[in-house]
Formats: structure tokens, C-alpha cells, sequence
């Protein structure tokens, strides 16, 4: 017994250390944020600098999302001449390469490739897809994304700083009021973007690159060694790659671009997993690169760290939980020290949940996000399930072997338009309308100088 | 402001205790949970006795058919709602492991037994704390992160007060299942209706300030 109590109490000290430092990073995060007058995103440069982009869009199995994001991209107001769309149909056995060849026909800057075999996975896609492109900047687009008007003059604009290797924008889920899960995503991607990401941009920390709604230099691409193909999360992958030889990663929290969030847990759960996964090989694979790095400044060391070791904290909170659990019941526990050990057992629960709270909450009063502000009670089940879901994923990654567990895969995420592509089958702008079809007219709004917003910005001025 | 909270808190430890187990016993005598007397606890060394009350506990041992049939019952329900409710699945699988170990521990160990006093003693210990420590994350949340310091004082104060009633009203509640079930719900008790609920009300309260903070910066922004 007393050796089992000597060993929740190493269990509990070492659980509450790291989520105290993630809680006390978090915090810093949001006081900074809330306190930020005005973000550095180098909008006010929107329009002038005017780099050669190719938009590469890879797509499998997106016939009902694909006509959307294509549509959306022709509508951006950048220079033709100096654009290309790659619309990328990989290994589809859908309708999707049927649609990339109508828009190609169509559209002088859309050229459909056509990718029928090889490895699976984004990253393959873009490998495949870069060399085809003639760009100086490579925007990258997931197919259920659907881009504003302005989105690609607002992602170029930080590459006139030559330092910037990367930019990303801002995610923001469309969908948030299909499910309560779907809700409660955007409550939490509005805290990874509006907080986590905007704080971490302006504090001159490790900002990612997320992988779409964002730009690379092609130069700064080939540099670096490309796309990691067999990464299953090639962003991270590349957002390390980047910092480490030196490049800067800039956020635009103003490059709004909506996506469908996951509506059911299953979806959310593989996606998760697929993340937890993904990151954890970037952290084996770059950990001492990065520690070694020597164009990185102490404290981008140490965030990136945290952001790398980041979905290590579920199995260490289930730890922590397992270990106080079993000293409060076991009586001998409260022997000598009960008053420290209680007092942080039920500190670490608090502060350490409450950082993440604190996160949601700031990011929903930042966008005035009344609807879904009252979701964050509930927001506890989806940070239960996310625990799950993430020890889930690192115990297959740790101890597959043992289990005869194969090789990781990449999942596509499920798309829920369901239809036919806002519209486009009929080629009339939307006589087959469902519930999310044409939802680029039906989120953005054209204000009264003729610029188009996004639908919440509208609604806020 | 929170450093004057939390150590008027603990200063007055024992009195709020006390203030709590008097609630406690006054609406378990109203809803008619008998009470057989009251019990001295120490909750922590630094703290004052405490008078607690006490109610008697079933031996789960005692009453098997009831007890199977409860555990039967509650794992039914928790499947349905877990069939149902895809998001709550992890909590719900926890509270079914913690309802099968509680049912172990009455089945491998006889001699194992909880009475109100001792449940109490773990409550209280975690209330106690939660009430030191409301202060600080009070400061974070509402006063901190709010447009308005008056406004994020007053929701400090109206949650302080809150969770200490509540609190209260959820002991009687825990203490009136085990009275009529035994220990087999104790752990998913404590567990989901003690610290965890806590959170729970602190971020309800949380949500219903930026609600209203929302719609103010809406309505300034209008006018």
C-alpha cells in the first residue's frame, strides 16, 4: 500500500506540474489577447503586393463539396494573370473529377489534375500537385472550404515580409448550429484562432501552419524538402520544418474561411485521432532538431515544445485523475501531507480546466459569438470525449505493436452538404438548394462600398 | 479582492461548515430522510470540529435483490443513454466503470462499509478547498476577462455564494440515494455531483456573463 500511495503521489506531482505549465501558457494567452488593441496581420498591404499564386485544392471523393470550393476561388477578386487554381482529383472514384474537367473547360485558370494511383494521404496529393505549379506563393484550400472574395489577397499580403515562409488564416465551421458537437467546435476553433494562434503570432512564438487557408513560398517549399508524404499531418510537419531553418509562420486572424466542422462524434473521433497521431510523429521525428535549432529564440523553443507535446496531456490528465482518485479514498494518503495534496487535486482541476475555459469564453466574447456562448457548460463532454478519443489514439501509436496494429492511415473527414454542389450540377447557380448548398452567397454579404464581408462581420458593424 | 475572499474563507472555515451542515440537516428533516443524531468531524486538522449529520446507511450485503436490481437498472439506463448521446460516451463508460467497481468491492470485501459521516468528510474536504480557491479563478474569469470590473465582482460574489448553497442542497440529495441504496452509488456520486459539478456551475455562471456582456457590447455598438 505504501508503495502504491508513493506512487500516485509521483503520478499527481508530475500530472499537476505539466497542466499548470499548459494552464499557466494558456492564461498568458488570453490576457494577452484580450488586452491586444490591434493584431500586427499586415492587412492594410491587402491588394498591393501581387505575387504569382497557384491554389492547389487536392480532393478525394468531393463531388459534393467540390463544385463550392471551385466556384468560391474563381469569385476571388485577384488578378487572373497572376493565378492558377489546381484543382487536384485524387484516386477519386466519384463524380469529382467530372466536375474539376467542367470547371477547367469552363475557367481558363482552373487546370484539373488527375492523380489515379500512388501513396494516399494530403500530403502525396501536394507533392504531386507542387510540381505542377508555377506560383511564387502556394495557397492551399481543403475541398469543403469555402474562401471569401478577399481571402487571397489577404493571405499574400504577409509575403512581402521576405522572412515569412508561411501564412495561415483564420478556420471558422459554417455548420456550427447542424449539431451541438458541431457547436461546440466552433466554440473551440474560435479559441485555437482567436486566442491560441493571434497570441502566439504577436508574442513572436511558434504560430502553425495549418494546412489549408493558408500560403507557401514555392521557393521556400522546394528549400525544406517538400511535402511530407508520409506524415499524417504534413502541416505540422512543415510548420516545424520551417521554424527550425529560420522562416517565420505569420497568422491573419482577418482571413475568415469557412469549413464544415465534424456533426457527429465518429467523424470527430477519427479526426482527433488522426491528429493526436500525426503530431506525436512530428514530435519523435523533430523534437531534437528543434531543441538544436539555432535560429530560434529560447522561447519559441519552449512554446513549440508545448504545441508538439500538446495531445500528451490527455493521457497525463487521466493519469493525474487515476492517481488523486486513489489517494482521496485511500485514508493513509491523508496522513502528512492531505491539506497539499487535496488542495491540488482540486487546484489542478479547476486552473487546469479553467485555462481551457478561459480560452473559449475570451474567443467567444472577442467575436461576440452569443449563439454558442452558452454552449460552454456542455463544452465538459467534448473535453471528455477528446480524452478519450486522444489516449485512444496514443495507445495505439505507443503500443500498436503489441496488438498487431498496421501502419497508419490517413481518413478522409466526412463532408455533410450532401448534395450537388451549392448548385452547380445545373449550372443555373442553385435550382437543387439543401440546407448548406450555395453557401458562398449565403455567408458572405456585399457591403455598401462594394467590398464582401463575411456574414458576422456584416452583422457586427 | 480574491486574497481577502480566500482568507475569509478560511478563517471562517468552521462557521461555513457549520452554516452548511445546518442546511443540510434542516432540509433532510423537511423531505423526511430520518436522521439518527449528529456526528463531531474533523474535515482538516487546521479546521474546527465540525457537527455533522448522520443518517444510517443500508449494508448493500443486507439487501442483495434490491441492490442487483438497482445495478442492473442503472447500467440499463447508462447503455440506452450511451447508445444515444454518441459525445457523452467516455463520461458514460467512467460512470459505469466506477457503478461495476463499487458493485466488486461489495461483493469481494463484505466487511467494506461507507457511513454519512465518512462521505461527508470527503466532501466537505473538497468543498472546503473549491471555496478557497473560487476567489482566483473568479479573478480569471469573470473580473479579468469581462468588460466591466463592477459587473465581474458581482458575478464573483453571486457564484461564491451560490456553489456554497448548492453544495448543500447536493449533499442532501447524495446523502438521501445512499440512504435508500447503500454505497453502490457512492463513487458516481461523489464523482459527477462534487467537484466536477462544481465546474459545471461555475461555467454556466461563466457563459451567462459573456452572454450578457455580449449583448451589452452589441447593444453599445448599435446605439
Amino acid at each position: 500500500m505504501t508503495v502504491l500511495i508513493l506512487i500516485c503521489k509521483i503520478c499527481l506531482i508530475f500530472t499537476i506540474v505539466v497542466l499548470t505549465a499548459y494552464a499557466v501558457r494558456h492564461h498568458l494567452f488570453v490576457l494577452f489577447r484580450i488586452s491586444l488593441r490591434r493584431s500586427r496581420d499586415m492587412m492594410e498591404l491587402a491588394g498591393f503586393t501581387v505575387p504569382t499564386v497557384s491554389v492547389l485544392v487536392p480532393m478525394h471523393n468531393e463531388e459534393d463539396v467540390a463544385a463550392d470550393v471551385l466556384q468560391a476561388l474563381v469569385d476571388c477578386d485577384y488578378d487572373w494573370n497572376r493565378m492558377e487554381i489546381l484543382a487536384i482529383n485524387d484516386r477519386s472514384d466519384d463524380r469529382t473529377g467530372e466536375i474539376i474537367d467542367e470547371f477547367a473547360a469552363k475557367y481558363p485558370i482552373v487546370k484539373a489534375l488527375h492523380r489515379a494511383k500512388g501513396d494516399g494521404g494530403k500530403g502525396a496529393a501536394l507533392r504531386f500537385a507542387s510540381a505542377e505549379a508555377s506560383g511564387e506563393i502556394l495557397l492551399l484550400f481543403d475541398a469543403d472550404y469555402v474562401p471569401g472574395r478577399s481571402m487571397i489577397k489577404f493571405l499574400v499580403a504577409p509575403f512581402c515580409d521576405p522572412e515569412v515562409g508561411a501564412v495561415m488564416g483564420r478556420v471558422v465551421p459554417e455548420n456550427g448550429s447542424a449539431s451541438l458537437l458541431a457547436g461546440l467546435l466552433e466554440l473551440e476553433r474560435g479559441a485555437g484562432y482567436q486566442i491560441g494562434q493571434q497570441s502566439r503570432y504577436s508574442l513572436g512564438l511558434t504560430p502553425q501552419f495549418g494546412g489549408t487557408v493558408g500560403g507557401v513560398r514555392a521557393s521556400v517549399l522546394r528549400a525544406v524538402g517538400g511535402w511530407n508524404t508520409y506524415s499524417l499531418t504534413e502541416d505540422t510537419d512543415l510548420t516545424f520544418r520551417l521554424l527550425i531553418r529560420g522562416w517565420k509562420v505569420a497568422y491573419v486572424n482577418r482571413a475568415e474561411c469557412y469549413e464544415e466542422a465534424p456533426e457527429t462524434w465518429q467523424v470527430r473521433s477519427r479526426q482527433i485521432r488522426r491528429w493526436a497521431t500525426g503530431h506525436t510523429e512530428c514530435l519523435h521525428d523533430l523534437w531534437k532538431d528543434w531543441i538544436r535549432g539555432r535560429l530560434l529564440n529560447l522561447s519559441e523553443k519552449v512554446d513549440g515544445l508545448f504545441v508538439l507535446a500538446c495531445y500528451w496531456t490527455a493521457p497525463v490528465l487521466v493519469l493525474g485523475w487515476l492517481a488523486s482518485l486513489v489517494l482521496f479514498f485511500v485514508p493513509q494518503a491523508h496522513a502528512t501531507i492531505a491539506f497539499i495534496v487535496a488542495l491540488s487535486f482540486v487546484g489542478y482541476q479547476l486552473f487546469g480546466n479553467q485555462a481551457t475555459f478561459l480560452e473559449l469564453g475570451s474567443a467567444a466574447l472577442l467575436d461576440c459569438n452569443r449563439r454558442r456562448v452558452r454552449l460552454l457548460p456542455l463544452s465538459l463532454f467534448n473535453f471528455f470525449a477528446s480524452t478519450g478519443a486522444i489516449c485512444q489514439a496514443l495507445l495505439v501509436f505507443y503500443f500498436g505493436g503489441l496488438f498487431r496494429s498496421g501502419p497508419h492511415y490517413w481518413h478522409k473527414t466526412k463532408r455533410y452538404r450532401n448534395g450537388n454542389g451549392g448548385g452547380y450540377r445545373n449550372g443555373n447557380g442553385g435550382a437543387h438548394r439543401n440546407r448548406n448548398a450555395n453557401s458562398h452567397s449565403k455567408l458572405l454579404v456585399r457591403a455598401s462600398n462594394g467590398l464582401y464581408l463575411c456574414k458576422r462581420e456584416a452583422e457586427l458593424r | 479582492m480574491a486574497l481577502l475572499l480566500s482568507g475569509s474563507v478560511f478563517y471562517f472555515g468552521t462557521s461555513l461548515l457549520e452554516a452548511h451542515s445546518r442546511i443540510c440537516s434542516f432540509v433532510l428533516e423537511h423531505i423526511g430522510i430520518p436522521l439518527s443524531g449528529e456526528r463531531v468531524l474533523e474535515v482538516f486538522p487546521s479546521l474546527g470540529p465540525v457537527m455533522v449529520p448522520d443518517t444510517p446507511f443500508p449494508h448493500n450485503r443486507a439487501i442483495p435483490i434490491r441492490t442487483g436490481l438497482l445495478l442492473a437498472a442503472s447500467l440499463a439506463g447508462l447503455i440506452i443513454i450511451h447508445r444515444r448521446f454518441p459525445l457523452a460516451r467516455n463520461f458514460l463508460a467512467f460512470l459505469m466503470v466506477l457503478i461495476c467497481a463499487a458493485a466488486a468491492v461489495i461483493l469481494v470485501n463484505p466487511s467494506f462499509y461507507f457511513d454519512a459521516a465518512m462521505f461527508q468528510q470527503i466532501w466537505l474536504r473538497g468543498e472546503i478547498l473549491v471555496w478557497i480557491i473560487l476567489p482566483w479563478v473568479s479573478a480569471f474569469l469573470f473580473v479579468l476577462a469581462l468588460p466591466t470590473v463592477a459587473g465581474g465582482l458581482g458575478w464573483s460574489l453571486l457564484l461564491q455564494i451560490y456553489v456554497a448553497v448548492w453544495s448543500a442542497l447536493r449533499l442532501v440529495f447524495c446523502l438521501g440515494v445512499l440512504h435508500y441504496t447503500g454505497i453502490l452509488f457512492l463513487p458516481v456520486l461523489w464523482f459527477c455531483l462534487g467537484i466536477l459539478f462544481d465546474l459545471v456551475i461555475i461555467l454556466f455562471f461563466y457563459s451567462q456573463a459573456l452572454d450578457r456582456s455580449i449583448k451589452r457590447v452589441m447593444g453599445a455598438r448599435k446605439s
